[in-house]
């Protein structure tokens, strides 16, 4: 398993650079891998309004059920449809935003 | 030439004995394996199972539709087969008097003969080249696979010089096979070529138990595990 | 300038490669020892309990490659390595090496082949890009199955070394920690079956709730989990057919999810999940046991689970049958209008090939949209979506599956010029969901059950 520094801190990464330590996750954090995951254009280092919509809702339906929702319930909870999420997270809502979220790589046929 | 006619009947005996028990010993080893899963394919057959058995281990449906070219030569290839190895009854039993009273003249017996095994021989060029020539198939042959088409090409091809060339007459062959048969072997009529083409041929029977050939008696199984609802 | 053929070869053989390549990391090095144990249990080939299958594909197959024409794989890049007999020729080689003797006297004159560490890891990525459709099979002269022998080699690497892909392998190791593949909690199930019910109520507007853990209820129903983050509308449009038929039904906050990765490469996981299935069912005391849209669930729980672990006190259906039952008998009412567009229906190969539902899905689309078009060819000639075996489940595997394993398929959904591709197995819906966006294909993905939550009416 590989380490990453990212927001200043060594945090252990998968090969798909979802973080393995969700609990040295923080916005820092976040906004590196938003770096790395090309949401965050070169030279710009803080993410947006609705950038921070879609990961805190991630993040907290990770945090009290402790698996990514369902991308329509993010879509519909949050408020901001899916071709903005892709705007937003090029990569899309579970290899983008989710990574970024701090979440686990999801798994199955989902 | 008397050496040879020893090694035929050898052979012979070996050939018959390795055939028949070679043959059981494979479908009893293959029958006591288990198949605990039904592992079928669908569309199954809710009845005619025989029947359906019979028309895909006969008639190669599927290879029609995989396969024309293939599909068609091998039909020619078995149709031929068949043909020779009634003709080819005829070392043990009248078939001459026998094919007069379905109406086919004993005089034909010559050219049925000639042609089937011509056909069979097509064949066999047509099978060798595909293993040459098309890459799906030569890509994955190996050298056993290209050995038994040359064994039987050479058997056929033998035995069509020696009807041609250096006819036996069928009565002297007779003779011979069924003494053979008793247990008590005659010497074989002296004719090199009648020698070589039974040699070879009994080589063929027993490479037949051991190698490919026997898709004859295993298809009955992969066919049946195919049709059947339950794992057998 | 490169033409567009000669980019396209370029960019297959690319992914061709990377994914070769990750496989061969995910595999590792072998030791000798586990060569040594891999011949070894080879040796107990007949303790398989399908050996009889294994053994006639290693004695018939005659290397006649009639069946290579038949594999999407080959089609799409003929390549002597995707030729399904090259492919379960490197078991069968070995096998010919040291248990028989034709093999062990004549060698490579018959074809037979030393194993080593090299042709071991050959052996996991061959077997590991196959789709297991068992196509090659409905064509072979012989009857000869190759994914038998597929499976056996990632059987005999997997008991061996513990290696399998990486999704997969995690997959099987949370199901048996959890009960599903997706570290599911029953909070997280219960929140997605709500958010299920606030749909149908929003689109159909009828309070429809979902019977959790009502034991005696007639069907016990358990979808892939693919239908809580993937393709929700087919669990609502499941929910949404047995209340409107006021069909006696539940499901588990236990065990909610059908799929068994066990299926594609170890024999013991997959019992123990089949039997986790089998034990809910019997704690809730159901009639009938309903497998959701899901190919290979299905399969297990139909016809492998039976022949393994003896019959069970329930019957096992898909909800394709159920449903296609349910009109049959008028007890749901459709409305066609609902559903205009031109649909056409991808055949799963574990629904279809394996388990014989043909029909049913046909009954239901026809039933509920007004232009239904077969693609060609269908049912059980029907190519794999590409995504078979597990390896949609492969994060890795996107490239090869779009450029190699899924391409025939984009084509053929193309071909019909049908609006939305239905079909009835999570796996399938994922891999053609990506082919749809790779390939820019101007339809849409669904599940039957999305079709028929449109067209209901009470």
């Amino acid at each position: 398993m590989a380490k990453a520094t990212l927001g200043g801190v060594e945090i252990e990464v998968d090969d798909d650079g979802f973080i393995q330590e969700p609990d040295k996750w923080n916005k820092d954090v976040a906004e590196d891998i938003g770096k790395i995951e090309a949401v965050l254009e070169p030279g710009q280092d803080k993410m947006g309004a609705d950038h921070w919509t879609v990961v805190d809702y991630l993040r907290n339906y990770f945090l009290e059920f402790g698996i990514a929702p369902p991308i329509r319930m993010v879509v519909k909870k949050s408020g901001i449809d899916l071709k903005k999420i892709y705007e937003l997270f090029p990569k899309g809502p579970a290899a983008g935003a989710c990574k970024v979220a701090g979440l686990p790589k999801p798994t199955g046929c989902v | 030439m008397t050496a040879l006619s020893y090694l035929v009947i050898i052979f012979g005996y070996l050939a018959l004995l390795l055939f028949i028990f070679g043959i059981i010993y494979r479908a009893w080893r293959w029958n006591r394996l288990p198949q605990g899963f039904s592992w079928g394919l669908f569309p199954k057959p809710t009845r005619w199972v025989v029947t359906s058995m019979l028309w895909k281990i006969l008639a190669w449906p599927t290879l029609f539709k995989a396969d024309r070219l293939l599909w068609a030569g091998a039909l020619f290839f078995h149709l031929g087969l068949l043909v020779l190895f009634a003709g080819h009854l005829g070392s043990f039993i009248d078939i001459a008097s026998l094919g007069e009273r379905i109406g086919i003249p004993s005089e034909s017996s010559y050219v049925i003969g000639i042609t089937a095994g011509t056909i069979v021989a097509i064949t066999i060029l047509f099978y060798i080249s595909r293993r040459l020539f098309i890459r799906r198939s030569s890509e994955i042959s190996v050298f056993a696979d290209h050995f038994w088409l040359w064994v039987l090409l050479v058997v056929v091809l033998v035995g069509i010089y020696s009807r041609v060339f250096h006819e036996v007459s069928s009565d002297a062959v007779r003779d011979f096979a069924l003494s053979v048969v008793a247990f008590n072997p005659a010497l074989p009529p002296q004719n090199f070529w009648f020698l070589m083409h039974v040699l070879l041929s009994e080589f063929f029977i027993i490479y037949a138990v051991i190698g490919k050939p026997i898709h004859l008696v295993g298809q009955l199984f992969t066919q049946y595990i195919l049709v059947s609802e339950e794992g057998s | 300038m490169k033409t567009d053929t000669e980019n396209q070869a370029d960019s297959q053989a690319k992914a061709v490669e990377e994914y070769e390549k990750t496989l061969e990391r995910w595999f590792g090095e072998a030791t000798k020892e586990d060569v040594q144990k891999v011949i070894d249990k080879l040796g107990e080939w007949e303790k398989l309990p399908y050996s009889k299958l294994v053994k006639l594909n290693l004695d018939l197959c005659s290397n006649c490659g009639a069946c290579a024409d038949e594999c999407h794989i080959y089609k799409t890049l003929p390549r002597k390595e995707f030729n399904p007999v090259y492919r379960v020729k490197l078991l069968r080689s070995v096998y010919q090496k040291y248990f028989t003797w034709v093999g062990k006297v004549f060698g490579r004159f018959a074809g037979a082949r030393k194993l080593d560490k090299e042709l071991l890891k050959e052996w996991f990525v061959r077997f590991y890009q196959c789709n297991m459709c068992r196509r090659c099979n409905i064509f072979c002269p012989f009857g000869v199955d190759n994914m038998a022998i597929v499976r056996t080699g990632r059987l005999l690497i997997n008991d061996v070394m513990g290696k399998t892909t990486e999704d997969m392998g995690r997959g099987v190791r949370y199901h048996l920690r959890d009960g599903n593949a997706s570290e599911m909690s029953e909070a997280a199930f219960r929140n997605i079956v709500s958010f299920w019910e606030d749909e149908i109520k929003e689109v159909k507007g009828w309070d429809v709730k979902v019977p959790i853990d009502v034991v005696g209820a007639e069907m016990f129903l358990i979808p892939p989990n693919t239908d809580y983050f993937h393709s929700l509308e087919t669990m609502e449009g499941i929910a949404a057919t047995l209340y409107a038929a006021n069909v006696s039904w539940t499901m588990s906050s236990k065990i909610f999810d059908s799929v068994n990765y066990g299926t594609f490469f170890n024999d013991e996981a997959w019992a123990s999940i089949i039997t986790q299935h089998i034990e809910e069912a019997k704690r809730l005391k159901c009639k009938t046991l309903v497998v959701g849209e899901c190919g290979h669930a299905t399969k297990s729980l139909m016809f492998l689970g039976p022949s393994l672990l003896g019959e069970f006190p329930f019957e096992v259906k898909n909800i394709l049958q159920v449903t296609a039952d349910l009109i049959q008998h008028d007890r749901i009412k459709l409305n066609k209008e609902a559903n205009p567009e031109t649909v056409t229906y991808h055949d799963p190969c574990n629904v279809t090939r394996m388990c014989g539902i043909m029909e049913e899905p046909r009954i239901i689309l026809r039933a509920a949209c007004m232009d239904f078009r077969e693609m060609t060819p269908n049912r059980d000639r029907n190519y794999c979506c590409g995504g078979g075996g597990g390896v949609v489940l492969e994060t890795a595997s996107h490239d090869f599956r779009m450029e190699v394993t899924g391409k025939l398929k984009a084509e053929q959904m193309q071909r019909t010029g049908a609006k939305i591709v239905v079909t009835s197995c999570a796996n399938c819906k994922v891999e053609i969901s990506h082919l749809i966006d790779q390939y820019k294909l101007d339809m849409k993905w669904a599940g039957v059950h999305d079709m028929v939550l449109n067209a209901l009416e009470l």
